[in-house]
């Protein structure tokens, strides 16, 4: 038998360990719950590939280029070898063109071992570490067979078709036993099989998906996210496509704070509880641990002492309660993640089955969803105190025969007699805009946001539903509120349960009104350095990150940026209810925030959510003075007149 | 508010009589007036018809302001044929003439620390039983008297009775209802339970306050062995356990307090209780349930030590119920000051190392006192 | 060994003080929660029963922190309640509340009326209560982080401090799976209530007034006891080393009788 009828064989050998070891996998994957799907979507892979998906990797242009060269230099290879050796062409001119992509492929892989020998911590190691080196043995003996055959001595051909036979190995045994490579498969299908299609149409998709909460669904189902098998089948499948990159941890708040949380330790253990099976086994061993992950703990707790299997409650064995209450919902890990995987919904997942179904919160959560049961405030305030900041503002309050074109909503920041000054600012803004609002008075109930962080979502649907009832009973054409929390919920969360509202943050609506001449500002006599903190819930959520700016701009002031702002800017720790179960870190997340705005000399930092402004002035000791846009809008209206 | 040190003058000045016989003001003369003790007039029952009994514990001798308060009202409302007796349950080492008690009843084998209802309330029975008083006063306390109050309520059903009463005077009482948010109303009733702070114990007059012998005497009958409950005793309980609601004396902590480990001994050595400002949560000083102020917990001591604490408004809503605070601070201008009753400016270390070394003095002291002249 | 088979706790509605919803009584749910893990440590069963309205939104928090079913004894506001939860607690072994409602008067008074009417003693502010033989040690709460253990003989009535260590825990899944039956029992009052006291009540609530001894004072009288009575707020040492500062403090607790040392 010749070399060349030796690599056919090997590749319909590997082609068929790649199709067992992937309908293994599926079969995994296939644990998970139903979703809704479409086969269509596989057609979809390329433009999602090439569009979406490379959009997050190239904001580092080095390693984008390492992938194009390593993966788009196997990927030719390999079809070229399908076409040349899998239908036994053996075309000489096709043995050069796999020589040349091989070739790209080899520099791609040099490259990734480049990186690996200074790694940033983020990455992981282990099995990753050996990548450079079992893809350039593919590489390398690809390439070597590739060449004329004559130039080839018997050992030389034996010894590369050893390095093949290798590199194939990693490429087709690796995918089915969970190697890194599955990534390759598991990706792709990710792409056509995501939970969140919004993502792919160019719009983002940050609302929580409801769940069913009446009896039928509590007797075949605990609520929530009990063990890996809860998950939809599509949520597994995202979880496998992970690369260990290590971007969520790098940009994780909870983890840079030392709190027990590391977005991709976390799906990995999600990846060892569904690829693990106690039942159907004998060995009663069989239970995955953790100890095979090779990157960054969660701060404070060590790696191999947790273990999981498809059926068996996640919380505490896999992964502990304190890990789920860490996440600030900030979904920086979900920006940056280049595989588009969602980790918040896995944590609020798996946070809704233990409030849910346990009733397990830490810290001050059970009083807070105790008021928001019984008060529908956070704080537990009565409501007709919310509005009790604009008594002497001489504004309407909204009623059933009272049309407005305005109706604003103050949200729990009313009750803050810090934030009770942006509101007035707020309010002062649009008399002078001449715009027709109201407020929305003791109607108004809490929108329920916190509770569906904390995984309460009977609160949230309780609260959503009233609220609903009550707006439509109510004749507006827009809202406005200064909480981008309120806006989360209002605009993208409440359309699930039949209320669709046109809402908009109070920074776009002001944006709006001094670009069409009908807001008149002046300019700021601020000579303060000054920056701007992106609320998670404005830019990540809801992709505003301009109207501030360019408030901020239309005023004379200049905005100097932080590491870290726009889309993918930094938590202020406030999210989530983060701030009520308060799990122990090594230092706050505000402080954190704070640092990047002492770094750059910021001495006013310009904010546009309540619960950033409380975060930001929680910090201890000298630090810049928190300013809500609309204050340093509103004091330019003071000079003219 | 004012703080000027300025002191006031007395618009009515002291008058002196020269030997000339000649009344006179004279400026420069100290005032004496300020200290001579006020002469109040005796109050007796002018023809006893009827009784007002309070029943009351005592705590190593010493009745608490919420007692005070109650025999005080007795005596506020007592007409001039009802004679106030007051029954204190355990030793009485103070006189109660000033709080207006006519006649007083000991009974030295009680005490509230230990846990026996059934031969509390005979004794009370026996009590009501030869007294037949009108109304019976208790305070609506935590330390027994709340409770045998309940029980003596239960056992005369034929009786009007009202607790927690937040209101009283002559003709009626008033009750917080349903969680707190309503205010009810009642007919002054038989059996009265109060709760602290409803009357003031400075009165215009004192009465006599004499042990009544021949009550005490008639003794009531209980057997200890026929009991359903057992007394097992205290438990003891360090003071850095105790949960900050519940402290009696707080030492807390603020942004001023460099050294922890110092304010660690000075708590131990007062066996207080450990607190802390927001500022020093934050800062990691201290874990999150040492908090007081209103993101925190609301304390209620007796004695609230606050070093290094400016005093922001959320740190003073969480401890406008302590009665005695005393703050060390730096800055005479911070908030602290005003409320403090007593504030020493100065640094926080160096006046907590003093304190610390007074404070071992002074036992030391005492334990010697003790040791030369035991007590018994 | 085990003479407790039954446990039964009594849980009342309460309503938020601010908001005036209907809801658990903080100080009930602790009762029954104790309740529940003693149930479960030592194999009783365990009973949760109201007397009232069996519609009341309250009760289902009951069912979210764990009751699995309430038995409601379906009276109107003005039965007697402790005749009626009389009736129905012969059987039990141990009976739990909480130490003060947040509906009706308020009087902290239902148990004891109850511990006289079935004739049975009671203990009220438990902390945490154990099974001993055929008696129950109670950890009581007294003030000032004091606390004390008692035992009590059996069946008896419990009472559980506010303070009491358990943890609640709101369970969605157990608030919609649990059960509230209502008792079909013919009950008709055969007394009235205990003590006569008639209330009328004021929504609106104001500061109460202390009671002061009627006085005659002259007018100079009233004013000089206006001026000292302003004189709030405290003195302030400035002088002194650390020493001195340190000695005044400690005289100032002496004075107060703070310390007694």
């Amino acid at each position: 038998m010749s070399i060349q009828h030796l690599i056919t064989l090997l590749f319909w050998l590997a082609t068929a360990t790649l199709l067992a070891g992937l309908w293994r996998r599926s079969q995994l994957w296939r644990q998970g719950q139903s979703a809704d799907f479409s086969w269509i979507n596989l057609l979809a892979i390329p433009k999602r590939y090439f569009v979406d998906l490379h959009h997050v990797v190239s904001r580092e242009p080095f390693i984008a280029r390492t992938h194009v060269a390593t993966a788009g230099g196997a990927v030719a290879a390999l079809i070229l070898v399908a076409i040349n050796y899998g239908l036994m062409l053996y075309w000489n001119v096709l043995n050069w063109a796999i020589l040349i992509a091989t070739a790209i492929m080899l520099v791609g892989v040099f490259f990734v071992w480049l990186r690996r020998r200074n790694a940033p911590s983020r990455l992981s190691r282990g099995a990753w570490s050996r990548l450079p080196y079992s893809l350039a043995a593919f590489a390398i003996g690809l390439l070597v067979l590739s060449l004329p055959v004559s130039v080839l001595a018997g050992s030389v051909a034996v010894l590369a078709l050893i390095l093949l036979m290798a590199g194939s190995a990693e490429l087709a045994l690796g995918i089915g036993l969970g190697g890194p490579m599955k990534h390759a498969i598991a990706g792709l299908l990710h792409l056509a099989f995501h939970p969140r299609q919004q993502r792919f149409n160019g719009k983002l998709s940050t609302a929580l998906k409801p769940i069913a909460l009446d009896v039928i669904t509590l007797e075949n189902q605990e609520f929530g996210i009990s063990k890996p098998s809860d998950f939809k089948w599509n949520q597994l499948l995202g979880f496998d496509a992970c690369v260990q990159c290590g971007k969520c941890e790098a940009a994780c708040p909870a983890f840079a704070a030392g709190q027990p949380l590391n977005p991709k330790k976390l799906i990995q253990d999600l990846v060892v509880g569904f690829s693990h099976d106690e039942k159907s086994s004998h060995d009663k061993n069989s239970k995955g641990t953790d100890a095979k992950f090779a990157g960054s703990p969660y701060p404070g707790m060590p790696i191999g002492e947790h273990s999981g299997s498809i059926h068996a409650p996640i919380v505490p064995s896999l992964i502990e309660a304190e890990t789920l209450w860490s996440c600030t919902t900030c979904r920086a890990c979900v920006q940056e993640c280049p595989m588009l995987i969602e980790h918040v919904d896995a944590i609020v997942g798996l946070r809704r089955n233990l409030t849910l179904t346990k009733g397990e919160l830490p810290g001050s959560a059970p009083q807070t969803l105790e008021n928001l049961r019984q008060t529908a405030t956070v704080g537990g305030f009565d409501r007709k105190a919310r509005y009790y900041w604009a008594v002497d503002l001489n504004v309407k309050t909204i009623a059933p025969n009272i049309p407005v074109d305005i109706l604003l909503i103050a949200g729990e920041g009313a009750f803050d007699m810090r934030y009770q000054r942006t509101l007035r600012a707020l309010v002062k803004l649009l008399k002078a805009a001449k715009v027709d609002f109201a407020l929305m008075g003791e109607y108004e109930r809490d929108t329920g946001d916190t509770a569906r962080r904390l995984g309460d979502e009977a609160t949230f649907q309780k609260l959503a539903k009233l609220n609903i009832e009550t707006l439509n009973s109510l004749s507006f054409k827009r809202i406005v509120t200064a909480d981008p929390h309120v806006l989360h919920s209002l605009k993208n969360e409440y359309a699930a349960f039949g209320g669709n509202y046109e809402v908009l943050h109070h920074s776009t609506l002001l944006a709006q009104l001094a670009a069409s001449g009908q807001l008149k500002l002046g300019k700021s006599d601020e000579t303060r350095k000054l920056t701007y903190h992106d609320p998670c819930y404005l830019g990540r959520y809801n992709g505003e990150t301009e109207s501030p700016r360019a408030l901020l701009k239309s005023i004379g002031i200049q905005v100097n940026e932080m590491e870290r702002s726009g889309m993918r800017g930094r938590c202020c720790g406030g999210g989530g209810g983060a701030p009520l179960t308060d799990i122990p870190g090594k230092q706050r997340i505000p402080d954190i925030r704070i640092a990047d705005a002492r770094t750059i000399g910021a001495e006013v930092v310009a904010v546009g959510c309540p619960q950033c402004t409380a975060m930001l002035e929680g910090v201890v000791g000298n630090r810049p003075e928190i300013l809500d846009i609309a204050q340093l809008l509103a004091s330019t209206l003071e000079l003219e007149s | 508010m004012s703080t000027s040190k300025a002191k006031r003058i007395n618009p009515n000045r002291i008058l002196n009589t020269t030997q000339n016989g000649i009344k006179r003001i004279t400026l420069s003369a100290p005032e004496v007036a300020e200290n001579i003790p006020e002469v109040k007039p005796l109050r007796t029952p002018t023809k006893p018809k009827n009784f007002y009994l309070t029943v009351t514990h005592a705590d190593r001798g010493m009745l608490d302001d919420h007692a005070h308060q109650v025999i005080a009202s007795a005596a506020i409302l007592a007409d001039k044929e009802t004679t106030v007796v007051a029954l204190v349950l355990g030793e009485l080492r103070e006189d109660i003439a000033s709080l207006g008690a006519d006649k007083v009843i000991v009974m030295p084998e009680f005490d509230y620390q230990v846990f026996q209802p059934d031969a509390e309330l005979a004794c009370v029975l026996k009590v009501i039983d030869s007294l037949q008083p009108s109304r019976i006063f208790m305070p609506d306390n935590m330390i027994g008297d709340g409770e045998l109050g309940r029980r003596l309520i239960a056992t005369q059903p034929s009786k009007s009775a009202a607790t927690h009463v937040i209101e009283i005077d002559a003709k009626h009482v008033a009750s917080y209802q349903a969680g707190g948010s309503l205010l009810a109303f009642a007919d002054l009733p038989e059996i009265i339970l109060l709760a602290a702070n409803t009357a003031e114990t400075n009165l215009p007059f004192v009465a006599s306050a004499i042990p009544d012998e021949q009550l005490k005497s008639t003794s009531y009958t209980f057997k200890e062995s026929n009991s359903d409950y057992k007394n097992l005793g205290m438990l003891p309980v360090a003071s850095a356990t105790i949960a900050l609601e519940e402290a009696d004396f707080i030492v807390s902590a603020g942004n001023g307090v460099s050294n922890v480990a110092t304010l660690e001994t000075l708590a131990r050595s007062l066996d207080a209780a450990i607190g802390a400002s927001r500022v020093a949560v934050d800062d990691g000083k201290f874990p999150r349930d040492k908090q007081i102020g209103a993101s925190g917990k609301t304390v209620s001591a007796s004695a609230y030590l606050a070093i290094g604490i400016s005093g922001a408004v959320q740190h003073l809503q969480g401890i406008k119920d302590c009665r005695h605070v005393i703050a060390i601070n730096r800055d005479n201008s911070a908030p602290i000051v005003k409320r403090a009753d007593l504030t020493v400016i100065g640094d926080a270390e160096e006046i907590m190392q003093s304190l610390i070394l007074a404070i071992a003095e002074a036992k030391q002291a005492t334990s010697n006192q003790t040791m030369s002249n035991p007590v018994n | 060994m085990n003479i407790i088979k039954h446990i039964t706790t009594l849980v009342s509605a309460g309503r938020h003080p601010v908001s005036g919803e209907p809801r658990h009584c903080h100080n009930d749910s602790l009762a029954m929660t104790i309740g529940l893990d003693m149930a479960k440590s030592i194999s009783a069963k365990h009973h949760v029963l109201h007397a009232g309205n069996p519609d009341n939104k309250a009760l289902s928090e009951y069912l979210a922190l764990g009751a699995g079913q309430i038995d409601v004894i379906p009276i109107s506001d003005d039965t007697d309640v402790v005749d009626c939860l009389a009736t129905q607690l012969n059987h039990a072994d141990l009976i739990l509340t909480g130490s003060r409602a947040e509906s009706g008067e308020d009087s902290s008074l239902l148990p004891y009326l109850l511990a006289e009417k079935i004739g049975i003693p009671l203990v009220v502010n438990a902390l945490a209560i154990k099974v001993k033989a055929n008696t129950i040690e109670v950890l009581q709460f007294l003030p000032k982080g004091k606390r004390r253990h008692v035992t009590v003989k059996l069946p008896a009535i419990i009472a559980i401090h506010p303070l009491a260590p358990a943890s609640l825990k709101f369970s969605y899944a157990r608030q919609i799976s649990g059960a509230i039956k209502t008792l079909l029992v013919p009950y008709t009052s055969t007394s009235t209530s205990v003590h006569k006291t008639q209330w009328q009540t004021l929504a609106s609530i104001r500061k109460p007034i202390k009671l002061k001894a009627p006085e005659n004072k002259s007018g100079h009288d009233r004013m000089m006891s206006a001026i000292s009575s302003e004189s709030k707020g405290g003195a302030v040492v400035n002088n002194g080393n650390s020493v001195e500062k340190a000695q005044v403090i400690l005289g100032y607790l002496r004075e107060h009788r703070l310390i007694n040392f």
